[in-house]
């Protein structure tokens, strides 16, 4: 991922890559190997990482690890993005929190908070998303 | 039942307070880009933060806390509290020692709304996890005057620490000692520094104090005659049945095989064992779970004599089980004893606690030091100290590991009173931290020391010491005299831990 792109520039295009990997969910729901391919690439594109950086299945790890490397090569637009320390709305909870509404808004799907309190890992996640959508095909 | 210091666990009720907004908009206390600011966020958001205290709760507080089935409730930006939920969180509060909440902005009010309607101890999770609460609910409670116990930590280790101060506490709030009385249930003939005001320690620090008869006790300690023990014709009694004579016989058995040196007759070892069995067997069908006995109040009854033991054996297998049990009817060492056992998971010793004198190039403190050791005593003269009674035992390095130990005979005539001895030579340099509750139940002492050598293994009789040496042995000594004559002791540094514990029992603590 071009780290010399402006951030800006990089959010855009990222953002673009995860809504194509939606579609590919959208077009093969069924499809354990591709839901699971593509929720990955999704969250890797909107945590903005690297392949070698995707070291983990879980999602609040990976969320972590996102935000460490934002603050690291993206300190001032990081900083602007999560620092609300009054109403402590800032951290890689709020992140992990975004990239599922996120995938709900794409998929047009909604989970429950106890289904969503689960969603611990991508594997986790994958079976979620399936399911709901197996639903939403009912 | 007896429930010693490791069966007893602090309850602990996490509580997750947390808000929903019911509308899209920003303001002041709320802020955030696109999906933060709708209400579905909130949802999701609380959800992971639900999961994450749940988490902390179970990986974060120490091991000797039982944590409690967490409560959750629901704040939303219609400001509508439902009395229900206080009624929820009410149903818990006999079994609930202590709270964390989970808080967050617009939510703190409750917390402040918990400590009025309930005035339990409680806190917030460590400051970092959300910024603020901690200390603005500390201070609007300060602001009550009324002694609410709210707590604020920086971290979780901080947390966790009082934790098991509070432990400790509720420990010692759950003693109950068995005294076996003559003549006075608060002061014996010698140790004339116990509580002297029972009633008001059990008011101050939860302490019960369960009186036998003594002639009672002692009668119990032979099989049941026809018509009933002489103290109590005609009762039911617990006397010695075949049962307890064989475990008598097996634990007399056990111990003399495991001592490296015997030198008292075995029948008397059996005696000792049938008292100490007589009195657990007491402790636990009145729920005591420590003990102390007069000396010359039972001593001169003669019976001991007559029956050929002496309580010192007692006490040391009650001390190498983590059970407090002091010499001398000393109810402020059997407090002091718990509280040491409650904080630091050691087995205590406890005895006379003096300095150790040379005058006129004469050691004229009475020592039972080897020739071979002395020189010891000469390299740290001046800040030398000794605890001494015959109530030594060998599980005080590890509470699970048995040291090498001998036995012997207190009295010198007869040879009755099976008494334990360990070689503290083995421990020379090993920190110590003592401890003693004033008589007035307001006052904590803690010392510490470190082992010189050991006095009293090869004899026999009221022997058996720690030479240890202080910092300053006059300021030791200056600090101990309104404390008392007995200290406890464990082996360790635990001084910063025993001085927060007595914060927390709300006794002022002196330091030597």
């Amino acid at each position: 991922m071009g780290e010399e792109l402006p951030f800006k520039e990089l959010v855009r295009l990222s953002n673009e890559k995860a809504e194509r990997c939606l579609e590919a969910v959208k077009n093969d729901p069924d499809d354990y190997a591709v839901v699971r391919r593509s929720l990955g690439e999704f969250v890797r594109c909107k945590y903005l990482l690297e392949e070698s950086e995707m070291t983990t299945d879980d999602l609040s790890e990976l969320s972590q690890i996102s935000l460490n490397k934002m603050l690291n090569q993206y300190h001032k637009e990081t900083l602007k993005d999560i620092s609300s320390v009054c109403t402590g709305s800032s951290s890689a909870s709020t992140k992990k929190v975004l990239l599922v509404m996120a995938i709900q808004k794409g998929l047009g799907i909604r989970f429950e908070p106890e289904v969503f309190g689960k969603m611990t890992s991508l594997e986790l996640l994958t079976e979620a998303v399936m399911d709901e959508m197996a639903v939403d095909l009912l | 039942m007896i429930t010693q210091s490791k069966d007893i666990k602090l309850n602990v009720q996490p509580v997750f307070f947390e808000i929903r907004h019911l509308y899209q908009y920003e303001g002041p206390c709320r802020n955030g880009i696109g999906d933060q600011l709708e209400p579905e966020f909130d949802i999701l958001r609380n959800e992971e933060w639900w999961n994450t205290f749940n988490k902390d709760m179970t990986t974060r507080l120490p091991a000797n806390v039982n944590v409690m089935e967490p409560l959750r409730f629901c704040r939303t930006d219609n400001w509508e509290d439902d009395e229900s939920m206080w009624e929820e969180i009410g149903k818990i509060t006999a079994e609930a020692d202590f709270y964390i909440f989970h808080s967050f902005l617009g939510l703190d009010g409750l917390v402040v709304e918990f400590a009025e309607r309930f005035a339990k101890p409680c806190c917030v999770e460590p400051e970092y996890i959300n910024p603020c609460s901690a200390t603005s609910i500390g201070a609007a409670l300060a602001a009550h005057d009324k002694d609410y116990e709210f707590y604020g930590f920086r971290n979780w280790n901080d947390l966790s620490k009082q934790l098991e101060v509070l432990r400790a506490r509720k420990v010692i709030q759950s003693t109950r000692i068995l005294l076996p009385v003559r003549f006075d249930s608060s002061v014996s003939m010698s140790a004339v520094d116990a509580f002297p005001d029972q009633t008001g320690i059990t008011e101050k620090l939860g302490v019960r104090f369960r009186a036998i008869n003594l002639h009672e006790l002692l009668d119990q300690m032979s099989p049941a005659v026809p018509g009933g023990n002489p103290t109590t014709p005609g009762r039911e009694t617990w006397d010695l049945t075949d049962g307890d004579m064989a475990e008598a016989e097996k634990l007399t058995d056990e111990l003399v095989a495991g001592a490296v040196e015997v030198d008292v007759d075995r029948k008397w070892i059996l005696n000792s064992v049938i008292a100490y069995l007589t009195v657990k067997k007491n402790m636990s069908r009145l729920d005591c779970n420590s003990f102390t006995a007069p000396c010359p109040d039972s001593c001169s009854t003669r019976r001991l004599d007559q029956q050929g033991f002496t309580f010192c054996f007692t006490h040391s297998l009650m001390m190498r089980q983590g059970i407090p049990s002091s010499c001398e009817f000393d109810t402020c060492t059997v407090v002091s004893q718990q509280a040491l056992i409650a904080m630091t998971g050691m087995n205590p010793y406890m005895g006379n606690t003096f300095p150790v004198i040379r005058e006129d190039g004469e050691w004229v403190t009475p020592l039972g030091v080897e020739e071979e050791d002395m020189p010891k005593l000469e390299a740290a003269e001046g800040s030398l100290y000794v605890i001494h009674h015959s109530v030594p035992h060998n599980r005080m390095r590890d509470p699970n590991v048995d040291e090498p130990y001998a036995l012997r005979h207190f009295a010198e005539d007869k040879g009755f009173g099976a008494v334990f001895r360990y070689d503290f030579n083995a421990d020379e340099g090993q920190q110590i931290t003592l401890c003693r509750i004033a008589p007035d139940g307001e006052r904590m002492f803690v010392g510490r020391g470190w082992i010189v050598c050991d006095g009293g293994y090869n004899l026999h009789s009221c022997n058996g010491e720690i030479v240890f040496c202080v910092d300053d042995q006059k300021d030791f000594y200056d600090k101990q005299m309104t404390f008392g004559n007995h200290l406890a002791m464990v082996y360790g540094d635990y001084v910063d831990d025993m001085a927060a514990l007595a914060q927390s029992l709300g006794m002022e603590v002196t330091i030597a």
